[in-house]
């Protein structure tokens, strides 16, 4: 049954999209408050729309409600027209389901999917009436904890959480559940269960580490604080689910009433990727690449697609066309399916002639487009990057799209790459023109569709921890901007520039995202700073406020010199090297030499590399050598 | 075949938008496996469409959605598998083939009936007093906004009945593409004859039915029984 609504109908007349904060959807989960031991709020410090797109937060809500002594439920941040009434009437933030403020729970789980929701984490505990700082808070008040791909460097968030949760979720949960339990049952404290907590494999708590640092702001060490040593580990192991098969996958999906951005079932065929490109953390992060089995995605299919009504099935995964049994599965999707009316939709696919027979089935040709991310435009720097895929690849690939009625190419790359000249920027814009040429010159004019429509997008190159580039300096806002210019006009002066269209990220957004993911946990006195100035949802352009963080950054002892535009040095100590993440350092160095020597590292499939990944006992680490 | 379903749109869903219920009904016909009849085309969808939009905030125990399904479906077993997969606060009441030519439900509503409750701070007698001074008014005008201009509107004639009872005003009024006039206008009409300043927050609305020329309830028009 509902719950009784936390906010008035006053209130939710007068707000956008009241449907955000009223829960009730189908296969949410409600459990009597009084007959659950622990209280989870599941949070995705975004608005409802991206959050119920998440397939990572649906997976950990099934998964602790699975427990009869768990009730998980689930909070988003609330948009300003709404954030600024909850303030003036001290209405505190609250769960979906029970509609109950979230500072009475137990636990406040975080997810931390880009760095620009960082300002939003700060804001909603704000809002729920949560000390912000973990120093402050008591021992009846809520456990932070933080999980996610941000959690690759929680440092920046150091001081805000109770502690971090590092690596995939399905692994620890339960174990720290039943520790919660049990130090709640004798009475214990809250330092207590984060002792105790701080030595489960793969949870990290940032208040019993410090770090000192040197005179010119590197890190001179790293460790547990005196009065933890010996009772924390040195480092932390990430967490890592060793077969995806035997891990939880939710067959009930909460169906949202408001319209999701990813609008759809999900299924995650594969975790983890084999290709190494070097810029790609989730490429390390997620080692090694782990596949889930035909009958496995057989049967989870089915029970998805009958339990929630989705109309459309997206198969997931960082390289869908590496996945072994791409062909019986689709094979499966379409006999299963074509009947019910549910489309199968294929992200990450690599074009070839198999991927665009598939496609040509399963999408309507004249309304799809091709998508290829070369990310670099020469060779020269594909190899630097180590990205697989050649200029003869892109053409080919095209060329047959061309002929299967095709006639929209979407292009990513991006700029600012380590090593890249003018020459590598100009690249891009010869080989879109090429593929525009291939189009005119192999497609007959009785046959064309229309012109040929090319978008070409760049992001700018931010270097992320876990990388081999985790190094390298980021340009200022304005060499990124003349860049983008220099690629701009270099499209406008080819023969088929009316046919190309070129857009940028904004260099500014992409200069704090590089802040935030390298920076150390001095750097959440710039986050807190600019929160308290008004900033919040920094992921949405229209919100983003280049001029508050540069005011805050100002005010910190050490700026974007330090944090962004600054090479480091090989063996300074990084504010994220006590995590293990299974893959040493030495691995990445190894890996950065071969960049910058513009050497290619096969991927997994071709050639183990020796990663260190196969310490995690699972996946391609294994398959290959049976 | 067509049909007509009766549903209702209760408190936990009264939020939802238009396309909101439709999105949750394609999902609900798909889960409790009905098997729809689909447009033409690359993207084929189910063909439905309902009688009257309810306004947010408002409940309702008396929707109405025209829909096609394959022939040959038991009526009765559709509307109990519909509502074991429904979400809380949707609820079918009645499921109706209609006969060939019957008109949408969309073009033949004609009135619409809902209880307004007023909050219990306003005494009975008092909303008894208003309701009774509006039924004894010859004309009530109002201003209509549209996006364009504003209007005058005489809404008394537009209201077919109205009693009150219990601090529940009952009112019976013009729905529909020609005349029409929401519940909430004629609830402020009350509340200005009763001398008391109207807010949202002091009524909450609930429509019971929605019925063609001649008071027939949607569900019994071009209906075949079963």
């Amino acid at each position: 049954m509902g719950s009784k609504p936390a906010l008035p109908d006053r209130i939710l007349l007068s707000i956008e999209k009241p449907a955000r904060y009223t829960g009730g959807e189908v296969n949410s989960i409600m459990k009597d408050r009084d007959q659950v031991a622990i209280r989870f709020a599941m949070c995705f410090p975004d608005l409802y729309e991206i959050g119920m797109s998440h397939l990572g937060m649906q997976i950990i809500y099934s998964m602790l409600n699975e427990r009869d002594d768990i009730w998980c439920e689930r909070v988003f941040s609330v948009w300003p027209d709404l954030h600024q009434i909850m303030k003036e009437e001290n209405i505190p933030l609250f769960a979906l389901e029970s509609q109950d403020p979230v500072k009475d729970f137990d636990f406040l789980g975080i997810t931390l999917q880009y760095e620009m929701a960082y300002t939003n984490v700060l804001s909603l505990l704000d809002l729920a009436q949560i000390p912000i700082h973990a120093k402050d808070r008591k021992d009846d008040d809520v456990i932070v904890i933080g999980g996610g791909p941000c959690t690759a460097n929680p440092e920046p968030l150091a001081p805000f959480f109770d502690m971090f949760y590092i690596g995939e979720g399905e692994t620890v949960y339960y174990e720290l559940m039943d520790i919660y339990k049990a130090n709640k049952q004798v009475g214990g404290s809250r330092d207590e269960f984060l002792l105790k907590a701080a030595n489960v494999p793969g949870i990290y708590v940032p208040s019993f580490y410090e770090a000192i640092y040197n005179e010119d702001g590197t890190i001179r060490s790293f460790g547990p604080k005196k009065e933890y040593d010996g009772k924390v580990p040195l480092q932390i192991l990430r967490q890592v689910v060793p077969d995806l098969d035997e891990t939880f996958y939710p067959d009930k999906p909460v169906i949202p009433y408001v319209q999701a951005t990813q609008d759809r079932a999900v299924l995650e065929v594969m975790r983890g990727c084999i290709r190494g490109c070097r810029f790609c953390q989730a490429g390390i992060i997620y080692r090694p690449c782990r596949i889930r089995s035909l009958d496995f995605l057989k049967k989870y299919a089915k029970y998805i697609i009958e339990n929630t009504g989705y109309e459309e099935l997206s198969l997931t995964s960082l390289s869908t066309s590496d996945y072994p049994y791409f062909a019986e599965l689709m094979d499966f999707l379409v006999k299963e399916f074509s009947h019910r009316k549910v489309n199968i939709s294929l992200p990450s696919l690599r074009i070839d002639e198999f991927s665009l027979d598939i496609m040509s089935k399963v999408q309507d040709v004249r309304k799809s487009s091709l998508t290829f991310a070369p990310e670099a435009g020469t060779q020269r720097l594909r190899d630097v990057i180590n990205k697989g895929i050649s200029q003869e690849d892109i053409l080919e690939g095209s060329e047959m799209a061309f002929h299967g009625g095709w006639n929209k190419v979407k292009l990513y790359f991006m700029l600012g790459l380590p090593t890249e000249t003018d020459e590598d920027v100009k690249g891009i814009a010869e080989l879109s023109e090429l593929i525009a040429e291939l189009y005119y010159d192999t497609v007959p004019k009785e046959e064309r569709l229309g012109k040929i429509q090319i978008t070409v997008s760049t992001s700018f190159f931010i270097p992320k921890p876990f990388t081999p580039f985790q190094w390298e300096p980021m340009y200022q806002p304005e060499t990124y901007l003349e860049k983008a210019g220099l690629l701009n006009a270099t499209i406008k002066d080819q023969l088929n520039q009316r046919s190309i269209r070129y857009n940028w990220h904004d260099a500014k957004t992409s200069v704090i995202e590089g802040l935030l993911a390298r920076g150390d946990r001095r750097v959440a006195q710039i986050i807190e700073d600019v929160y308290e100035n008004g900033a919040s949802f920094d992921a949405w352009t229209d919100h983003f406020d280049y001029e508050k963080w540069i005011r805050a950054i100002d005010r910190s002892p050490l700026g974007l010199d330090f944090y962004v535009y600054r090479r480091r040095d090989l063996d300074e100590i990084l504010p994220w090297d006590f995590i293990d993440s299974g893959v040493p350092k030495e691995f990445m160095k190894k890996e950065y030499a071969k960049a910058l020597a513009e050497k290619v590292t096969p991927n997994c499939k071709e050639k183990c590399s020796g990663c260190g990944a196969a310490v995690f006992k699972g996946g391609i680490c294994f398959e290959n050598k049976n | 075949m067509k049909i007509r379903i009766k549903f209702t749109k209760e408190e936990p869903v009264k939020y939802l938008g238009h396309l909101d219920i439709m999105r949750f009904f394609q999902r609900c016909f798909n889960r409790a496996g009905v098997m729809m009849q689909y447009s033409e085309g690359f993207n084929p969808h189910q063909k439905m469409s309902f009688a009257m939009p309810l306004g947010l905030g408002i409940t309702s125990s008396g929707e109405y959605l025209d829909c096609f399904i394959e022939d040959g479906q038991n009526l009765e077993k559709i509307k109990e598998d519909m509502n074991k997969v429904s979400g809380d606060g949707f609820r079918v009441i009645s499921i109706k083939e209609l006969k060939e030519g019957a008109i949408k439900a969309m073009a033949a509503v004609a009135y619409a009936s809902y209880d307004v409750s007023v909050c219990k701070e306003i005494p009975s007698e008092k909303v008894l007093e208003g309701a009774e001074a509006f039924l004894n008014t010859e004309s009530y005008i109002v201003l209509k906004k549209t996006k364009k201009r504003e209007q005058e509107v005489d809404i008394r004639p537009l209201v077919k009945e109205l009693s009150a009872r219990d601090n529940v005003i009952r009112m019976t009024l013009s729905a529909g593409s020609e005349d029409n006039v929401k519940a909430e206008t004629v609830a402020k009409a009350v509340f200005d004859l009763m001398g008391i300043d109207y807010q949202r927050e002091k009524i909450t609305m609930n429509r019971l039915d929605l019925y063609a020329e001649g008071m027939i309830p949607l569900e019994d028009l071009d209906t075949i029984s079963p």
